[in-house]
């Protein structure tokens, strides 16, 4: 799935801990949705958006760095009229993009994207009933078949061999009883499927991507579901479903939803890896640590001297002091990406789900229909074993 | 119910500014303000934001109409990217996330005046 420049500068993230191998673009705050889960929509609102040729510039900066993958999130990516430049603007400089929509896209633009070099889509899906993905979604009809129509045109366009498919599930008291007949659909599709485990905040310490709503937080009386849950679907993995997720997040996930300190900062003095190995840009182009923090001053990625300010120690140490005092998070790209680059067995793990055993996609391309008929055998299947 | 974009992105961008505020004024009695924010509720009633504390017996309410921040501006296009340049001078590489940073500095610093104004021993800050 990754280039030559690709491969080799993720080799040298995991060997010297100092190249950016990871970065999440919030090209738009823009949303057709309002999740339940989600603030960042919110949180990003106050910026303009970046032009074009900006972008441009920011490629070229995140060349010379070295940047490996760069993830166009939003928002809505697909908002963004000008997605397909963004996706060259990367491309043709050898960073690796991840798309990511939540089924708001249209052919036309899924085909012009795919043409532009996109190889790599993540969509969000957290349910198999409809009502249940439109109650997520903020009460948006028919969200739900929109995300299925979209996962149908990208099994139709996407090429077979050298793509990466992959469902993103949010795992909160909506959905706790169906993520794994997420994660069985999307084996069935060969897609796979991450998780991430709902972040909840409070008005004394807002978070970008944190939602307030205090319902929404975890209680005593899911945590043994949760661990249960997180066992099964480790057994469905070693089985052979698509569950991307390595075995150390898969812990932090029970560990993190308990309000406990997670495992994966522990090699580095609890703190993440940002700005050495991942960190954020927002609409405005702008530097930030995460998608949870801002710092002081601001940072134009796309600025001549970013490159070089990138490496000054008063940048780093303004990074630092932001990060050293953050609790920690599990959003799914940053814990994994430290993971699999400071420990040997999720390398393995790593090196294996790309280079062993990709799906094969045979049952490629899916019409919307066998989407839903698929859903519903699962559906149907888990009220027979009821 | 979809929740109102703009509202939401009013009490986030309002609570960011809040911790701001806290941490930029040494002379802010750090109890009082945490206790005025632990206390902050938002209503959104006919385009407005209702932001309204509560202190001992009293109330502390100020309507905000949800047209007077920046908030979702495209860039996607040459026509958006030439409304940009002519609606914000360009003062820096972002005066729309400027601009919203003073305003909403403004908006914390206004409320918590009239907060503290409510206690007759309240200090006002900046």
């Amino acid at each position: 799935m990754f280039s030559i420049p690709t491969k080799f500068n993720l080799a040298k993230a995991a060997v010297f801990k100092d190249t950016p191998a990871y970065v999440q673009f919030y090209i738009t705050a823009r949303c057709n949705l309002t999740c339940e889960q989600c603030n960042i929509i919110y949180a990003n609102a106050d910026v303009r958006e970046c032009s074009l040729y900006e972008i441009n510039k920011m490629a070229d900066n995140f060349a010379k760095m070295g940047v490996a993958i760069i993830l166009l999130t939003g928002g809505e990516p697909f908002a963004r009229k000008d997605l397909p430049d963004i996706i060259k603007a990367f491309e043709s400089r050898g960073v690796h993009v991840r798309m990511q929509t939540n089924g708001f896209a249209s052919e036309e633009q899924i085909v012009k994207c795919i043409e532009s070099g996109g190889r790599d889509i993540s969509i969000s899906l957290d349910s198999l009933q409809p009502h249940n993905q439109d109650k997520i979604n903020g009460q948006f009809k028919d969200s739900w078949h929109k995300a299925l129509k979209s996962i149908s045109l990208f099994t139709k366009h996407l090429p077979k061999k050298g793509s990466f498919a992959s469902l993103g599930c949010v795992l909160s008291k909506s959905n706790l009883e169906e993520v794994k007949d997420v994660i069985r659909f999307g084996t069935k599709i060969s897609w796979f499927t991450s998780l991430v485990p709902i972040h909840v905040s409070n008005y004394a310490h807002p978070r970008g991507f944190r939602t307030f709503d205090q319902k929404m937080k975890f209680e005593d009386c899911h945590f043994d579901k949760i661990d249960n849950l997180i066992e099964d679907i480790r057994r469905m993995r070693k089985q052979g479903y698509l569950l991307y997720d390595s075995d150390q997040y898969l812990d932090d996930i029970k560990r993190f939803t308990k309000g406990l300190e997670t495992s994966w900062r522990s090699k580095n003095d609890n703190v993440c890896d940002s700005p050495n190995l991942y960190f954020a840009v927002l609409p405005n182009g702008h530097f930030q640590p995460c998608c949870d923090f801002r710092i002081k001053n601001s940072y134009p990625t796309y600025a001549d001297d970013f490159p070089k300010k990138y490496k000054e120690k008063s940048f780093r140490d303004e990074v630092f002091e932001t990060t050293s005092a953050c609790d920690g998070c599990m959003y799914g790209s940053y814990p994994e990406i430290t993971i699999s680059l400071r420990y040997m067995s999720a390398k393995i793990q790593r090196a294996k789900t790309f280079f062993s055993a990709p799906p094969k996609k045979n049952n490629w391309p899916l019409s919307y229909e066998e989407l839903v008929d698929i859903s519903q055998d699962i559906l149907n299947s888990n009220a027979k074993e009821n | 119910m979809p929740k109102k974009i703009k509202f939401e992105s009013f009490i986030y961008r309002f609570l960011i500014e809040s911790r701001e505020f806290k941490n930029n004024f040494a002379e802010t009695d750090i109890k009082l303000f945490d206790e005025f924010i632990k206390n902050i509720n938002f209503e959104y009633i006919n385009k407005k934001v209702v932001v309204t504390s509560y202190k001992d017996e009293s109330e502390i309410k100020l309507e905000i109409p949800l047209d007077e921040q920046f908030f979702y501006i495209k860039g996607d296009t040459e026509e958006s990217q030439n409304k940009q340049k002519k609606e914000f001078p360009d003062i820096s590489s972002d005066p729309v996330m400027d601009i919203n940073k003073d305003y909403f500095l403004n908006l914390v610093k206004k409320i918590y005046e009239k907060y503290l104004l409510s206690n007759s021993n309240g200090n006002i800050p900046g």
